[in-house]
């Protein structure tokens, strides 16, 4: 009874205490559909820059989808995803902020998010038990299928933890190197470290960016990968 | 039991630091070599490159995420 109570304060506690994600999206939210209204046919710099990146997307994520209806249904979702993990992730190199998604409740509940999708979808297209059928490769002995399951059963909840527990390594990872390569003048007791610790911090610092580009485009790409997996069971 | 755990968490990340070293190693190699073999598909090998090592530098993460519970105790 006492972890039940503790259970629901978690949740309201998450959804109503953590406003940290939707101030940060929420107004670069409304921003770009400012922005975008002004996109024209003959593109100006800013909005050639956003078609390269949304063609890249485009080139990555299109042949994952065997049929155009389906990738014109799913690529928003997927849009949604990446520029929300991106621009929580480049939160965390603004000075005084924490980044969101060094949060474990974050992470963990979009990967629930995908992972629940990815399993009702294939149940809802095969029925249940056809589903779990699926599972294991067509064209394989039974006797092998059916000692293949458990190793299924694992593998299907193995993706959506090791997606929640990448990005938040990754960017808890990062903060936690550069507070710990900052605090090197404690650990020598002398400030005359300084300039090359500040010199190692700004590096750190160029890097994650980069970590932070790489994460979020992961995220979306894997969990395109499991959507569209699950999408297309049955036929290989 | 504290030095057991500090211990547990040192060697730990050692061992997947060396592993996730030698995986990334592979992958940029193999990565350049085929940068070679076509130098006009050098952006698209590029992007993939750098999609295997976020992949490989994923699983010595997780041993840092175990270090952090370690220590934390």
């Amino acid at each position: 009874m006492q972890s039940l109570f503790s259970l629901i304060d978690n949740f309201f506690q998450y959804v109503f205490g953590h406003p940290d994600s939707l101030i940060f999206f929420v107004p670069l939210l409304l921003l770009s559909f400012i922005v975008v209204n002004r996109f024209g046919v003959i593109p100006n710099k800013f909005q050639t820059f956003v078609e390269v990146i949304f063609e890249f997307l485009e080139s990555q994520f299109k042949p994952l989808f065997k049929e155009e209806a389906h990738y014109k249904k799913w690529m928003p979702f997927f849009l949604t995803i990446f520029s929300y993990i991106l621009i929580l992730n480049m939160v965390g190199l603004i000075p005084r902020l924490t980044a969101p998604t060094s949060d474990i409740w974050l992470t963990g509940s979009m990967a629930i998010m995908i992972f629940l999708i990815s399993f009702f979808l294939g149940i809802k297209h095969n029925g249940p038990i056809k589903y779990f059928i699926l599972l294991t490769p067509s064209g394989i002995p039974t006797v092998i299928r059916v000692m293949m399951f458990p190793i299924e059963i694992i593998s299907m909840f193995a993706k959506p933890f090791s997606l929640a527990v990448r990005l938040y390594a990754n960017m808890f990872a990062g903060h936690t190197i550069v507070r710990t390569i900052l605090g090197l003048t404690e650990i020598f007791h002398s400030k005359l470290i300084l300039p090359v610790d500040l010199l190692f911090v700004v590096i750190l610092l160029g890097f994650e960016v980069f970590v932070a580009l790489i994460q979020a485009f992961i995220f979306a790409y894997l969990s395109a990968i499991y959507i569209a997996d699950s999408l297309y069971m049955g036929d290989h | 039991m504290n030095m057991l755990q500090y211990l547990g968490a040192a060697v730990g990340m050692g061992l997947a630091s060396l592993g996730g070293a030698i995986g990334i190693g592979l992958v940029a190699a193999k990565a350049i070599e085929s940068m070679a073999r076509q130098p006009e598909q050098a952006n698209s090998l590029r992007a993939t490159m750098f999609i295997g090592i976020a992949f490989v530098e994923a699983t010595v993460l997780y041993t840092l995420v175990i270090a952090f519970i370690l220590l934390a105790k």
